[in-house]
């Protein structure tokens, strides 16, 4: 198999499941069910192969603007296999029953997938504008006012932002002669004999990447999308897309390093640039912290924290440790499909929730597996092991620490105080998390339901819990058919974890995050 | 039995003290659907296994073998697990403290699946923490403590449980998040991840008070030290019975645990600086401590309190050093561990009789409950460090030691010497002795409750009398880190 057919087997279906889809939908009616399922099977089976596909292949450049292989593929196949899971535990859902949301999934995979492997600067804009697109339309599919407003303020944000991005670009191409690989910035700078004129497309192009990445203070867009969109489609933003994104925003930090000079000499281009991306990581950590702590209702406390797990990334990204970044994306991805999933679930198992976290009051003892599967995927969230998360933020502080004691020994003052502030606020935005987090775990636990769970019952509705779709919940109502998926992807997902929580553990955590390493 | 033989059983028995209870969990989970008396079935089972493993490793040839090459290694190739002098008593008293933990959640009738469920998952973690060779498996499972620990204060504590359950997980966890950073540095700068290399390697090099001060935040919030210890009377008094016995029999053992193993070998150099600083904390404890549980008037608070105090002689025979006091700190520890266990476990039989730990609602329980009265007696006097009792030698060998270092500055240590006393003695006074109080219609403790109290009783005896049972497995763990005890490289 060549590195061409490896891109072709991960995208491939997922551009035919979305073909089929929007075929179908404008010409059946109540396509959903079936294409659903078909569309997430199409999304795994090229998830599959590309994350099989990456710890096999080395890496390489296909058609000169994409990366496919070890670092990229396995990232795609996260990808593609989040996506996959999200649509199949909308099974049953509003959302599932129209196929337009089915398309939308599928060609924000595809876009995503492009986006995060994008070698070429111009074909990297495209690939953001797809997966941009495709996201205005499917946060407007939500239901209520609310979705079309976020929907709305989203389209309006992310238009200047591209605009943005295309500022910059134009800047680089007017330079470059036409060539847009990711390597023209330092090119410029190298020709230029300063990094001065090469920052001004640079900073424009990290702010529009901040943007698409979510990275505060241009996160607006993203608490409004995630709490009016539909659950499922929330998840696929917040999760796989982010993790795209925030691979794509690496990527294009880690070409503006001059492999001849050092990062941190006077007046490299990377060095100046790292600045900007640490003021972002900063900015991300604490105000997504600080902001999630107040929230009342779960989505938009999903959608701040998400604000900070960005900046973990990005702080992994200033210690150019792209790796470190990715992989915590990665966990970050998995986790929020499974929470975002969970908003789901809650909403099937008590119609009348209104979206708050005190309204999740007793479900976990309810449903014991569910509450035990959000849990897993909160402390993943907050970095607890033994979950998955735990490696990511490890890795993201360590790379920063690691920098920090080397600038220090080679005299580098000031970077190796920022590189301790880093670390200094994410440690401070971790423990800040466990009580924005904590206090789910809280009411699905510990708090009491509004109807009182007698000992009696609980037994009871512990044995339903194997019963599937169409078993009797505790209040005697049958639960609408196939709406057990999201339960079970959320439970799975959460499964999925703890076993990478586990796995460094037996196998060495270099093993687990080799397919994940994207140098430059 | 051949010395690999000997590895072979040292091997099995270490994996099976943490995967054991890991694994009958989920069992304990379902079984509640067999019946509500199911779950306890199945964590005794557990913990009785865990009793074995412990029962293993004390006995025959591995423990003379473990006597004469120091640490042994489970899973030599990857290096995760290790028993040693200084470790095996931690692990005992974790299987000890999960029996009793077992018998005083013996009637919780709410829930009891999930309960023994995350009593389980507690042991199995305390376990592997004691156990780690490998700093970051020490790390994972000293954070894998917090939330099963957290839901049981908060599902099964008191009134105002969950607001102490979020403040234990937010105060511990901010100490491990510091922790966290500390485990980096080490893994950055010494290159490894094996405790018993980089304890060899005489430390982690250029490991200055930084260092030193990111490592022991998490174990000194554990502890805990006086200005961070707020997160413990509430949670302490707040959690079930099972939970305050497992949180003042163990859990506070993994921050004492730690500074010794890990924050002293791995920094050594910062101790003649930080030292002092650590043994200051631990003089403030001592007072702050005794003087705040000398004022309690809720019996459970008061034996919150004396953790304090105790926890604080910990970190004074910490900060010094010395072979002696490391010695003694973990003497004081292990006390500890089964005089609060015991405490707990009486004050926690009392309440689910008298529905009130209010002292001044009791009063001559001496003639009401007799059983319950000796062994409350016997209990306090304990924690006063009567000699003959396994708090004596500890706290006795603190003081010696910190009259050594610090002259007459031992005296404050002194005086919170006899506030302990004091309010040990307040609290039987008021209770056993006196005219009876206003509750009167107290049971005696049942057969399941005197054989816990029974078991506790004889260990306390034993290690009061023999203190060398603890110091001399202690010696080779104390030779491998003589550039500690000698004063820094």
């Amino acid at each position: 198999m060549t590195a061409e057919a490896l891109l072709w087997l991960t995208i491939g279906p997922a551009l035919v499941g979305a073909v089929a889809a929007l075929a179908a939908d404008a010409f059946t009616t109540r396509s959903g069910e079936t294409g659903v399922l078909a569309a997430s099977v199409l999304l795994a089976a090229g998830g599959l192969v590309a994350l099989v596909g990456g710890w096999s292949f080395d890496h390489a450049v296909v058609y000169d603007v994409l990366h496919v292989g070890r670092g990229y593929s396995p990232v795609a196949g996260v990808v593609m296999l989040l996506c996959a899971v999200a649509l199949a535990s909308a099974r049953g859902s509003r959302f599932a029953e129209s196929g337009q949301g089915v398309v939308l999934v599928a060609l924000i995979a595809v876009g995503s997938v492009l986006a995060m492997s994008a070698a070429d600067i111009l074909f990297l804009l495209l690939a953001l504008e797809t997966v941009a697109v495709c996201a205005y339309a499917l946060v407007a599919l939500g239901s209520g006012g609310g979705a079309r407003e976020a929907a709305m303020k989203y389209f309006v944000q992310g238009a200047v932002a591209t605009g943005v991005f295309v500022m910059g670009l134009s800047i680089l191409a007017g330079t470059s002669g036409g060539r847009l690989d990711l390597s023209v910035p330092l090119a410029f700078a190298g020709s230029a004999g300063s990094a001065l004129p090469a920052l001004v497309p640079v900073v424009l192009i990290v702010v529009a990447l901040a943007f698409k990445f979510g990275a505060a203070p241009l996160h607006s867009w993203a608490p409004d999308a995630y709490e009016h969109a539909e659950p499922a489609a929330a998840g696929v933003l917040a999760g796989p897309a982010k993790l795209a994104a925030g691979v794509a925003f690496g990527s294009f930090v880690l070409a503006l390093v001059s492999p001849e000079t050092g990062v941190f000499e006077a007046g490299s281009l990377a060095g100046d640039a790292l600045v900007v991306i640490g003021a972002f990581a900063l900015v991300s950590v604490a105000v997504g912290s600080l902001v999630a702590l107040p929230q009342r209702s779960y989505r938009r406390m999903l959608g701040y924290a998400g604000v900070a797990q960005a900046g973990y990334a990005l702080i992994a990204v200033a210690a150019l440790s792209v790796s470190a970044a990715s992989f915590h994306l990665a966990m970050y991805a998995i986790a929020s499909v499974c929470v975002f999933g969970a908003a789901a679930a809650f909403e099937r198992l008590h119609p009348a929730w209104d979206g708050s976290v005190a309204g999740l009051a007793g479900l976990g003892r309810r449903r014991p597996l569910l509450g035990l599967a959000v849990t897993g995927a909160l402390c993943s969230l907050a970095g607890l092991p033994p979950f998955g998360g735990f490696w990511g933020k490890f890795q993201a502080f360590g790379a920063s620490v690691a920098l920090s004691v080397s600038t220090a020994e080679r005299g580098l003052v000031s970077q190796s105080a920022g590189y301790a502030a880093l670390v200094a606020v994410g440690v401070a935005a971790s423990v800040v998390s466990i009580a924005y987090y904590g206090s789910v775990i809280r009411s699905l636990f510990l708090e009491k339901g509004p109807e009182p769970v007698s000992p009696s019952s609980y037994p009871s509705d512990a044995s339903a819990e194997n019963g599937g779709p169409g078993s009797q919940n505790p209040e005697g109502r049958p639960h609408p058919p196939g709406g057990g998926a999201a339960e079970a992807g959320v439970i799975a997902l959460a499964a999925v974890l703890l076993g990478l929580g586990l796995l460094p553990l037996v196998t060495g955590l270099t093993r687990v995050i080799e397919g994940f390493s994207i140098t430059r | 039995m051949s010395a690999m033989e000997a590895n072979a059983v040292t091997v099995a028995a270490l994996w099976a003290l943490i995967l054991v209870p890991l694994l009958a969990a989920p069992i304990a989970w379902f079984a509640e659907r067999g019946g509500g008396g199911r779950p306890r079935l199945v964590g005794l089972g557990a913990v009785l296994a865990q009793v074995a493993a412990v029962a293993v490793l004390l006995t025959g040839e591995v423990s003379a073998e473990l006597a004469e090459s120091g640490r042994r290694g489970a899973g030599a190739a990857a290096g995760l697990l290790a028993i040693d002098g200084l470790a095996l008593p931690f692990v005992a008293l974790t299987a000890l403290t999960g029996l009793a933990a077992l018998s005083a959640s013996w009637s919780v009738t709410r829930r009891s699946g999930a309960h023994v469920a995350l009593l389980l998952v507690v042991q199995a973690a305390l376990a592997c923490v004691f156990l780690a060779d490998n700093i970051v498996l020490f790390y994972i499972a000293w954070e894998s403590v917090l939330v099963p620990m957290y839901l049981l204060i908060g599902g099964w504590g008191s009134r105002n449980a969950r607001a102490a359950a979020a403040k234990f997980l937010v105060f511990t966890f901010a100490g491990g998040a510091v922790l966290l950073v500390g485990v980096i540095a080490v893994l950055v700068g010494a290159g490894s991840s094996s405790i018993a290399v980089i304890t060899a390697a005489g430390g982690v090099p250029g490991a200055g008070a930084l260092l030193f001060w990111l490592l022991a935040s998490g174990m000194l919030v554990k502890l805990p030290v006086v200005p961070v210890h707020t997160w413990l009377p509430d949670a302490h008094t707040e959690a079930p019975t099972a939970g305050s016995i497992v949180l003042a029999g163990v859990l506070l053992k993994m921050g004492g645990y730690g500074l010794i193993r890990i924050v002293l070998p791995f920094a050594p150099d910062a101790l003649a600086g930080s030292g002092p600083v650590l043994v200051a904390l631990g003089i403030v404890g001592v007072v702050w401590g005794a003087a705040c549980a000398f004022v309690q008037t809720d019996l459970k608070r008061l034996v919150a309190y004396s953790s304090v105090a105790h926890m604080g002689f910990v970190a004074v025979a910490v900060g010094l050093a010395t072979r002696v006091s490391l010695s003694a700190a973990v003497l004081t520890m292990v006390s500890h561990g089964l005089v609060a266990g015991l405490l707990f476990f009486l004050v926690g039989a009392l309440y689910e009789r008298a529905h009130t730990r209010e002292i001044s609602r009791f009063g001559g329980l001496g003639s009401i409950a007799r059983i319950w009265s000796v062994a409350f007696v016997f209990a306090s006097l304990a924690s006063a460090g009567l000699p003959g009792l396994s708090g004596f030698p500890g706290e006795f060998a603190t003081f010696i030691e910190t009259y050594r270092a610090w002259g007459w500055w031992s005296l404050v240590l002194g005086a919170g010497i006899v506030l302990v006393a004091a309010y040990n003695l307040r609290g039987v006074r008021a209770i056993v002795q006196g005219p009876s109080g206003e509750i009167s219609d107290v049971s005696d403790l049942g057969l399941r409750e005197r054989v816990t109290a029974a078991v506790f009783a004889v260990c306390i005896v034993v290690l009061g009398v023999a203190p060398f049972l603890i110091t001399v497995a202690l010696e080779p763990f104390l030779n491998s880190i003589a550039y500690v005890t000698g004063g820094g490289r």
